[in-house]
């Protein structure tokens, strides 16, 4: 007779630094071993449980869901989930103790809820351990009380532990004793027997001691692992019934979260009761048509043709109420004047569009919509929203908080895994290397960059790590072996719970019954136990909600424009200005949205965008997913009329005539399988999600093999097979939606508007909207004054907390601008120069009080020089250290004010990089040009004026080094003067030789040779760097990515 | 009138100073490393003058000095050859007057007062020493700090063009050089120029200091420097010795000077460290750890007797030293009535007579260890007292005693294979040969697997054979048999 046997307290590496397999491993570990049953029981929580439902799905085993109970003595012990009810009720009350640790939360099971006395951390064997049977008794009659005689098992296990025996006799005669049941476990803390050693790993981790005075803390043995079903009867040979209760057991729990109840709440009418499907889609039929009147005013047949059709499929699948719902957020944003827009695939709705929460007009555009919503898709659409970072996105954050309550909304979770650096610097100390074989491992070179450890494939990765750590430790090296395997071992798994940066999940009906939510690092917020992946897989609908640091920056630059008496309407602007597009032209870009790197200016002359749409292909054709399609270049001399058009079949020539007959988006691969392949919407859809699927090649192969078959049978002749499928192959490493760079291209538009249009207020925008972008704020202002702006410094008397515009040509910086000074005396300043005006510095610092640190940072920064008496920032500097006595009699002593000799400039430049990282000053080059009048070394804007191949030497300002992966090892340096900025080209050999000279000086001196290619950009070939010897304080931060 | 004597770049002189190629070429030493801090950006401490001739100064972080010199060079500190420099450099101005105080880790100012000779100073052939001297210890003390003013008498005015940077050097509280640099101060002159009471009124007491230090207003007392007190005894045998009585003889001299020391200072000897040197050049050192705290000869002499008693030397002594580490003399009892150990100095006696017979470190009181390894034990110092007794004592894996065998005894096993585990049938031989007709276990324990020369692995069953005996049998990989013990 075949053993049967279920485990019910498995924990995985979601019970963080307890268990070392992920919940999948142990699930298909159970499959394999013949189990057919399995709860993983994580610590406080459901976190693996997803994974765990969503592997055991794949691999026909049921996985349980439950979790361990913590103690307040520190035992714990776990609990499964009989029913639903009972899920509901463990869910909410892991909240309750996440949500309010100290308060006492009650569990009244009532049947539904199903405890085991736990292992050797149980509060029973806990107990037993100390052979104190009182406490023994009292901790099982206890679980009694909670659970139900019926609902308790007692839990045994043997590890092959010389007391097991010992141990075990006590909890035989105590289930007799309580006629409770018994039941066999391993209490499995990994998958396989070989895993224990990151268990161990984990043991030191937790207890913070390396393994070698680990001793005790450390597993005897490996024990700890899943055992098959026969392993387990052997065992437990003596006594049957423990292993035969698993399966009864087994048989009596109903409950998986096949059965979670989670409903995406419905949109309620005016008195809060939750409206039908049907009501709902009347309702939203009634809003789509207003607001398809309001964009096009008369509606064409077309228009309400798509109306129509995507109203009836929304309607079909169920989703009115999400689209409700996501329209009334958007509406109170707008309620509130918080810009926001839809961005992603919702851009090819046109509901979206008449809804508003998309800008982008899908039926003008002729975009797909199956790319968004199609019939067979059985998840719920992805809407992401862009609001302005920072506070105006919290509001809508906390609207949501307060609108649905504490208990029915939350951020998905974000779970931090171990990636590279973590995994080699937390494995080396728990093996006893010192601190400094870890450094000299992060600072060594790695191939890998940023992506997920999990994607990478295996061998690829120990390759990489034996080539990486040959540099460091001897190959005979004792423990090399143990440090390989556990960095391999640790690479990927969860490390701890983050928030996702925008991901919110509402529910109407108690999110807490649903999944476990547990409060975010930041006040205010609480997050689910569950990723976004794992809630998608359960049917847990999330709305994005995301900030964008320019849509921040174009809100406060409008807000300007309306307190100075002429606002701004971003719907009203022309989409056709040719001031816009001539600043395209002319790639004077720096601050916009999307078109402001170093690729982007350089690309923006030669495709020289004319239209509207020209700018969304600008946007994604500087794209990593184009440029190693090699697509860019085709695109580019298409349009200059170096290459012929080829729409590769006729069919394509409708999808492709707007690209010049190369595929640059999504939504063109997928229409171009339907017309030349006769894909349906839904074969389109499996199209782009094989596109999508990056872990495996496997996917994409049978998706191709599909594609070659139908135009086989079409009869499309072999070479254009080979030419479509080449570049759908091009887009399967990185694919981007047109909807979705229209929509950029929406905002990019705006920002170079407001550029070309409204300097001040953009550049006020953008500076109180930092970091953000590509350049530091130094940048901002040296192009700032380029273009006329004059931009005044930090003034007690004059600022205000942010940048502010004073008229059409001048800024005036805000008093935020300056590093270490407190919001509170920030506030303070405005507020009492607001009562009155300053009438000296002991009046400032009497009435303001800053601190020592705030008093010197002001008078550094010149912000005191503005003050009655005070000549210049080294004066107000040894005036504001005379300690304030708050005399009644005038000193007898008069101030002398010649104490001090004034700042010089370039004094005063280093002190404005100190305290506000950007100087109003002069630039450091046009000082440095006036000290050594030299002619031979060229500004930026001479390199202008000269042709190809001509030498040259420039100097500047390093302000971004670049060294793309897709570069090849070549660097590119962006060198600021005071005329503007020289591009530098670095040939690989060349960085190499002088590569600390460029990495880390931040004024350098470069030879080379001028170089012009398309759009007749000069750049500079270098040939030699050195350093330039201004003084690196007054540098600006440079952004470096090499 | 004071002298000043300072090491510029002592930390890089000593680290070199027995590397004459590598000071030929431009070397730094880096400041300390906190965890997260790369080297690269590390800020030089100390460079010798090759490096400060390529340019570079100390402060520049290492990416920068190495932009300007290539071929710089960073050694690690060497924290003993620097306190010997810095012996030296004591010694050095204790020859041009006994009262010296040591400034800084690498500046002595000696008090010329005494002196009758007139000042005559020359640097030793192997490295640079700067001096200065003036009417007060701080201003010989900043003058020797930079090349400007040293070698040379000066008066407050001197210092006015050194760099201000040099006020770092004063002991501070919180030192204001920040701020006065953000004054646009450069130099001490420009520091000196500042009006006092304005200055004070600002900076506190402590800037008013530093002007009428600078002025040449303070004179303070030096602290002098007294080395510090030492046990050490040497003994050199004019002819050297083969036999155990000269050297007793010898010895005791030595520990009735010793004692006399100690009871002058109200002392006890808690270890006495004894080392001879042989003719053939070889040393041999121990530490003699008393049982209590002593400052009788009797109870220091009779462990080192026994010691010495138990060494066979390969060649003649020529040499005996012996040193002590002190501590407070007990001044109470330990227990009611009586002493812990009655004869402290027997129990001594008895511990070296066990340590010259097993060998040095190993005779102490065994505690098991922390570790599952089988009879993992450490051990503790038998001298010097009790014990701490742990809170949770671990408890023995089997209530019933084991005898060890020790060593375990190999034997062989018959047995089949189930799975991959060898399952025993009998006992093939040994002391107990037969079948076995029950068992308990495996107990399966593994441990050291991060090290494959600690790595352990074992089986291990409790077995009884027809002859009624209980036995402890092991596995070990990959096909060792061994019997453990037997249940008493």
């Amino acid at each position: 007779m075949t053993a049967v046997f279920s485990e019910f307290h498995a924990c995985s590496a979601f019970s963080f630094l307890l268990g070392a397999s992920q919940p999948e491993a142990m699930i298909r570990r159970a499959a394999e071993l013949g189990i057919d049953s399995i709860a993983i029981t994580d610590r406080a929580g459901f976190y693996g449980s997803a994974r765990a439902h969503h592997a055991a799905k794949e691999c026909g085993i049921r996985a349980i869901v439950g979790c361990m109970l913590d103690l307040p003595d520190g035992s714990r012990f776990p609990v499964l989930c009989a029913t639903r009810a009972g899920y509901r009720m463990l869910s909410r009350h892991l909240t309750d103790c996440h949500l309010q640790p100290n308060g006492e939360h009650l569990l009244l099971s009532s049947g539904n809820l199903i405890a085991l006395s736990g292992d050797r951390d149980g509060p029973v064997c806990r107990a037993l351990l100390r052979d104190d049977k009182p406490a023994v008794l009292g901790a099982t009659m206890r679980l009694i009380e909670i659970f139900g005689s019926q609902n308790v098992y007692i839990q045994i296990t043997r590890h092959g532990l010389r007391d097991d025996g010992r141990l075990n006799r006590h909890l035989v005669d105590l289930a007799k004793h309580l006629r409770l049941p018994l039941l066999a476990s391993n209490a499995p803390l990994h998958a396989t027997r070989s895993d224990r050693r990151l268990a161990d790993a984990f043991a030191c981790l937790r207890h913070h001691v390396p393994l070698d005075a680990a001793g005790r803390l450390l597993a005897s043995n490996g024990e700890r692992h899943l055992k098959s079903p026969r392993e387990m009867a052997a065992l437990f040979a003596d006594l049957p019934e423990a292993v035969a209760n698993t399966r009864r057991l087994s048989e009596r729990i109903g409950f998986t979260l096949e059965n979670l109840d989670y409903r995406f709440p419905d949109f309620p009418d005016g008195r809060g009761n939750p409206l039908s499907v049907n009501e709902q889609t009347t309702l939203l039929r009634r809003h789509a048509y207003a607001g398809a009147s309001r964009r096009y005013g008369v509606c064409s047949r077309q228009v309400r043709h798509q109306l129509e059709h995507e109203l009836a499929l929304i309607h079909k699948l169920g989703f009115p109420g999400y689209f409700l719902i996501v329209h009334d957020l958007v509406e109170f944003a707008r309620g509130r004047g918080i810009l926001c827009q839809g961005r992603g695939s919702a851009a090819n709705s046109v509901v979206c569009y008449a809804l508003g929460i998309t800008a982008v007009d899908p039926v003008g555009g002729g975009l797909l919509f199956e790319r968004f919503l199609s019939e067979n898709r059985k998840s719920w659409p992805d809407i992401d929203i862009d609001f302005p970072s920072g506070d105006r996105r919290e509001e809508v954050i906390q609207h949501v908080f307060a609108k649905y309550g504490a208990r029915n909304a939350a951020m998905t979770a974000n779970v931090i895994t171990y990636r590279s650096r973590s995994a080699f610097r937390e494995m080396s100390k728990v093996l006893g290397f010192p601190v400094s074989v870890a450094d000299r491992f992060s600072d060594s070179p790695s191939e890998f960059r940023g992506g997920d450890p999990q994607d990478e494939k295996a061998p690829n990765r120990a390759a990489e790590f034996a080539e990486r750590i040959s540099r460091i430790l001897p190959p005979s090296h004792p423990r090399l072996a143990a440090l390989s395997y556990l960095y391999q071992a640790v690479l990927g798994m969860p490390r701890h719970l983050g928030q996702h940066s925008g991901g919110m999940i509402v529910c109407d009906h108690g999110l807490d019954l649903s999944v476990p939510l547990q409060p975010a690092t930041m006040a205010g917020r609480t997050v689910v136990q569950w990723d976004k992946d794992d809630c998608e897989d359960m049917g847990i609908v999330k709305i994005d909600l995301l900030g964008l640091g320019m849509l921040a920056a174009i809100e406060h630059a409008l807000e300007i424009r309306s307190r100075r008496g002429s606002p701004l309407d971003l719907a009203t602007i022309p989409k056709d200005d040719p001031a816009v597009f001539d600043l395209l032209c002319r790639a004077d870009t720096i601050g916009t949205f999307q078109v402001e790197s170093r690729a982007q200016m350089a690309t923006l002359p030669i495709l020289r965008p004319r239209t509207f749409y020209d700018l969304a292909v600008q946007i994604a054709i500087i794209r990593p997913g184009p440029i190693v399609g090699d697509l860019v270049h085709p695109y580019l001399n298409r349009r200059c009329g170096r290459e012929k058009i080829d729409y590769i079949h006729p069919s394509c020539r409708e999808t492709l005539e707007r690209t010049l007959g190369v595929p640059l988006f999504q939504e063109q691969v997928l229409r171009m399988a339907m017309d030349v392949a006769g894909f349906s919407g839904t074969e389109a859809d499996e199209l782009r999600r094989a596109m999508a699927f990056k872990r495996d090649d496997s996917r994409m192969e049978q998706v191709t093999a599909k594609l070659r078959s139908r135009m086989t049978e079409r009869g499309l002749a072999r070479d254009v097979q080979e030419k479509i499928v080449s570049s759908i192959g091009s887009f399967a490493m990185y694919g981007f939606p047109e909807s979705h760079a229209i929509s950029f291209a929406l905002i990019a538009y705006a920002s170079c508007w407001l550029k070309a249009h409204h300097p001040a207020e953009f550049y006020a925008g953008l500076l109180n909207h930092q970091p953000m972008g590509f350049y530091s704020v130094n940048t901002l202002i040296e192009d700032a004054k380029r273009h006329g702006i004059r931009v005044r410094p930090v003034c007690c008397a004059a600022s205000g907390d942010l940048t502010e515009v004073e008229n059409d040509t001048t800024l005036r910086l805000g008093l935020l601008r300056l590093k270490g000074l407190s919001a509170a005396t920030v506030v303070k300043i405005v507020r009492e120069r607001n009562r009155s005006p300053f009438i000296s510095l002991e009046d400032f610092l009497v009435r303001v009080l800053p601190t020592a640190k705030e008093k010197r940072l002001l008078a550094q920064a010149g912000a005191l020089n503005a003050l009655p008496h005070v000549e210049h920032r080294r004066e107000a500097l040894w005036q504001v250290e005379l300690p304030l006595h708050d005399d009644l009699l005038v000193p007898r002593n008069p101030i002398r004010h010649d104490v001090l000799a004034p700042m010089d400039a370039a004094a005063r430049l280093s002190a404005d990089f100190a305290t506000q990282g950007a100087t109003t000053g002069p630039h450091p080059l046009r000082l440095w040009r006036k000290k050594f009048h030299t002619r031979e070394i060229l500004r930026s804007r001479d390199l202008q004026n000269l042709p190809h191949g001509i030498p040259a030497v420039v100097a500047g300002m390093a302000i971004c080094r670049q060294r793309p992966g897709t570069a090849k090892g070549h660097c590119f340096i962006s060198l600021e003067d005071e005329t503007g900025i020289s591009n530098l080209f670095i040939p690989k050999t060349t960085f190499h030789r002088l590569r600390l000279v460029i990495t880390s000086e931040p004024f350098l001196l470069a030879t080379g040779i001028i170089q012009r290619s398309e759009g007749d950009q000069a750049t500079l070939y270098v040939t030699h760097i050195e350093p330039l010897g201004i003084d690196r304080a007054q540098a600006a931060r440079s952004h470096d990515f090499h | 009138m004071f002298a000043a004597l300072h090491i510029p770049d002592l930390p890089v002189v000593a680290a070199l100073r027995f590397q004459s190629r590598a000071r030929e070429l431009p070397c730094a030493i880096l400041s300390r490393r906190t965890p997260h801090e790369s080297p690269e950006k590390l800020p030089l401490l100390a460079l010798n003058q090759h490096a400060r001739a390529a340019g570079i100064h100390t402060g520049w972080p290492l990416n920068r000095a190495l932009v300007r010199c290539p071929s710089l060079i960073v050694i690690p500190r060497d924290p003993a050859a620097e306190n010997a420099l810095l012996d030296e450099l004591v010694t050095i101005g204790e020859s041009l007057a006994p009262d010296l105080e040591i400034t800084a880790a690498d500046a002595v100012t000696i008090d010329l007062s005494s002196r009758s000779k007139p000042f005559d100073f020359s640097s030793p052939a192997d490295f640079l020493i700067h001096h200065a001297r003036a009417a007060t210890p701080d201003l010989a003390y900043l003058a020797a700090r930079h090349s400007a003013t040293v070698g040379r008498v000066i008066e407050p005015g001197d210092l006015a063009n050194l760099p201000l940077e040099i006020l770092r050097s004063l002991p501070s509280k919180d030192n204001p050089l920040a701020l006065l640099e953000l004054w646009g101060l450069v130099t001490l002159g420009d520091f000196m120029a500042l009006p006092r009471q304005s200055l004070a009124e600002r900076l506190g007491p402590e800037a008013g200091r530093w002007h009428d230090l600078l002025h040449g207003k303070i004179h303070r007392l030096l602290r002098l420097h007294r080395p510090p007190e030492s046990f050490a005894q040497s003994y050199d045998f004019e002819e050297s010795i083969v036999s155990l009585d000269p050297l007793i003889f010898v010895l005791k001299g030595m520990l009735y000077t010793l004692a006399g020391r100690l009871a002058s200072r109200h002392l006890a000897a808690s270890s006495l460290d004894f080392q001879l040197q042989l003719d053939s050049g070889d040393e041999m050192a121990r530490r003699v750890r008393l049982p209590e705290p002593q400052t009788a000869v009797e109870g220091m002499l009779s462990p080192l007797q026994t010691l010495l008693g138990s060494l066979q030397l390969d060649s003649a002594v020529t040499t005996l030293r012996l040193d002590a580490r002190t501590t407070f003399a007990t001044a109470a009892q330990r227990e009611w009535f009586g002493r812990q150990l009655p004869q402290p100095e027997r129990w001594a006696e008895t511990l070296a007579k066990l340590e010259a017979l097993l060998g040095a470190n190993r005779v102490g009181i065994p505690v098991p260890g922390n570790s599952f390894k089988p009879d993992s034990f450490t051990v503790h110092p038998a001298a010097g007292g009790l014990l701490p007794v742990s809170e949770n004592p671990p408890r023995p894996d089997c209530p019933v005693p084991l005898h060890r065998f020790r060593p375990p005894r190999k034997i062989s096993v018959a047995h089949e294979m189930r799975g991959r585990q060898p399952w025993p049938l009998a006992l093939l031989n040994g002391p107990h040969p037969g079948e076995i007709i029950d068992h308990r276990g495996p107990f399966p324990a593994s441990g050291g697997w991060w090290d494959s020369a600690e790595s352990w692995q074992r089986l291990e069953w409790d077995i009884q054979l027809a002859s009624r005996h209980l036995l402890r049998l092991v596995f070990q990989m990959p096909d060792h048999w061994q019997l453990d013990g037997i249940y008493q």
